[in-house]
């Protein structure tokens, strides 16, 4: 409980952590909104209409990546993880309450984005002649699809600000963990085209964006299968870093 | 009686580095105990095994008697001050001490107990971005008080700073060691710790050289000595030598004298007929006596290396 606390007070009394967060939620808005007002049934047949309005993800877990580095690299940089082990000499409960912190504050950011994306999204859809009565579907929460896909947009930040997490506290470094994590996020969807059909989707559908890509309806990967690879990237990530921590001198 | 810190058998490598090697010693309760040697020497690497942020390959260390990570709330137990500059820029002064005292479940109040005490209460608002390194020496000396440990561990401390705050911090330490805490303070420098250590543990290349106190390092260092000054040193030289001294010349006018007193001295001289400008008889600085003691430690790494 105290660590809880300590970790809470540190995330909450530097700015870079609030704009981090301000940035995934404002990308969310912005992207989902401005490919919400640009969309038109003529131009995008039969699409998934919710993956339309909540394009924005993709750019938000960016700002997740930056948000989960700097929760560590902070004090890494500083010298300030030295004040914190000693203080709290049992490391690993320093590194899974920062974690716990990072994913709290995470998800209330994405659960809103994703909700207020869509809310947002879909009013500027049927202006634009998305109407459930012209045949498209999911226009609603209360549609199955488009709450998995809500609700993953919710919590898919979360996962990759934890994976980016575990991997800067495994580099120590700022710049390294970015590179990382940006690299095994996006280099699978920049080599996969090169790739025939079957082995391109195992590279993407392998990858940590996983659980974003195969929420689109449509899309050849399975919804729940496509999350379990991102949590199991989110997880291994942390596992290495809690191992590490605990042997490494700080 | 329980020592307050206990360093026994120490050992520490980074590769093929021998930081520190096969080191002991103990800091009392009620004393400053000066930990002095040149940098390098491994003073730091000692502190950080001490609070548990390095592990020891041979050896270890005690705190109040436990092992450092079975402390529950190490921050009422020790204090520590190991880099001042080790502050988030963007964080304000109170802030930094909030989180660490919710770390130990330590009660807010105590926050600005720590911060008038360090003279810091009118920056408490302020990002520590913007603080000298002054400052910043305080805010670190504020959290190391946080817990109201009876043991404090400083390195460095005085490192940096201007002489008000070089005074400052001499001052501070004696009070901590009066009110009965136990100090454990690093320097590269033996005259930083003149008046101020009462015991000096001192180490070169990761090995103790010597583990004394004040008293007895000054006692024990042959530095007692005459500065004379004459309009011709070569005869006063020759006179004093043959008279059982040791002299140096300086170069210039003046002679250094050892092993004869002042008034001899002088007697020798009146007796030829010298002239004598000037006759100042000095005692040995703590800093003599640790170069005398650490002159072997010197040599033996120019031939290891």
């Amino acid at each position: 409980m105290t660590a809880l606390q300590a970790e809470w007070t540190k995330l909450r009394s530097v700015r870079s952590t609030t704009w981090a967060l301000l940035a995934a939620l404002a990308s969310t808005l912005v992207i989902g909104g401005v490919s919400a007002s640009t969309s038109h049934p003529d131009v995008v047949p039969n699409e998934d209409v919710v993956m339309i309005v909540l394009a924005g993800v993709y750019l938000a877990q960016v700002a997740a990546v930056a948000f989960g580095v700097i929760a560590i690299c902070s004090e890494y940089s500083s010298g300030t993880i030295r004040t914190t082990f000693a203080a709290n000499p049992r490391r690993r409960q320093v590194v899974i309450a920062k974690a716990a912190i990072v994913g709290a504050l995470m998800l209330a950011i994405s659960a809103v984005a994703a909700v207020a994306a869509f809310s947002l999204g879909v009013a500027v859809l049927h202006g634009n002649g998305f109407t459930s009565s012209s045949g498209y579907h999911g226009l609603s929460l209360s549609d199955s699809d488009a709450l998995r896909e809500v609700g993953v947009a919710a919590v898919y930040p979360v996962l990759i600000a934890l994976l980016s997490l575990g991997v800067a506290t495994i580099v120590r470094s700022t710049a390294l963990a970015i590179s990382a994590v940006l690299g095994v996020l996006f280099v699978p969807f920049i080599v996969a085209p090169l790739f025939p059909e079957n082995v391109a989707n195992t590279i993407v559908y392998a990858s940590p964006m996983a659980g974003m890509a195969a929420q689109e309806q449509g899309a050849p990967g399975d919804p729940l299968t496509g999350i379990a690879v991102t949590v199991a990237w989110a997880v291994g990530a942390m596992l290495v870093a809690l191992w590490l921590i605990a042997r490494r001198d700080a | 009686m329980e020592q307050a810190i206990e360093v026994v058998g120490l050992t520490k490598r980074y590769g093929a580095t021998v930081a520190v090697d096969d080191l002991s010693f103990t800091a009392r309760p009620g004393r400053v105990t000066g930990f002095v040697g040149p940098n390098g020497a491994g003073k730091s690497t000692t502190m950080r095994v001490i609070l548990g942020l390095d592990a020891p390959d041979a050896g270890g260390t005690l705190v109040n008697g436990r092992h450092y990570g079975k402390l529950g709330a190490p921050l009422r137990e020790i204090g520590a001050l190991l880099d001042a500059g080790a502050l988030h820029p963007g964080r304000r002064a109170h802030d930094h001490l909030l989180w660490l005292a919710q770390s130990n479940g330590l009660p807010r109040g105590r926050i600005d107990e720590v911060l008038a005490l360090v003279g810091l209460s009118d920056v408490a608002q302020r990002r520590t971005g913007g603080f000298s390194l002054g400052m910043a020496q305080r805010l670190g000396i504020a959290a190391a008080l946080l817990g109201d440990p009876p043991v404090l561990m400083f390195d460095e401390p005085v490192n940096g700073l201007d002489p008000e705050g070089v005074r400052w911090i001499r001052g501070f330490l004696r009070g901590l060691a009066a009110e009965g805490r136990a100090v454990l303070v690093s320097s590269h420098l033996m005259n930083e710790l003149q008046g101020t250590a009462d015991h000096l543990v001192v180490i070169g290349r990761g090995r103790l050289i010597a583990d004394t106190s004040v008293a007895e390092l000054l006692r024990a260092a042959s530095g007692d000595g005459v500065t004379v000054r004459t309009p011709d040193p070569g005869a006063a030289m020759a006179l004093l030598a043959a008279a059982g001294a040791s002299v140096t010349t300086n170069g210039h006018d003046a002679l250094e004298i050892r092993g004869m007193s002042a008034d001899r001295v002088a007697g020798l001289m009146a007796g030829r007929g010298l002239r004598l400008d000037e006759l100042t008889p000095h005692r040995a600085s703590l800093e003599e006596a640790y170069m005398e003691l650490t002159r072997d430690a010197v040599q033996y790494a120019a031939r290891a290396s």
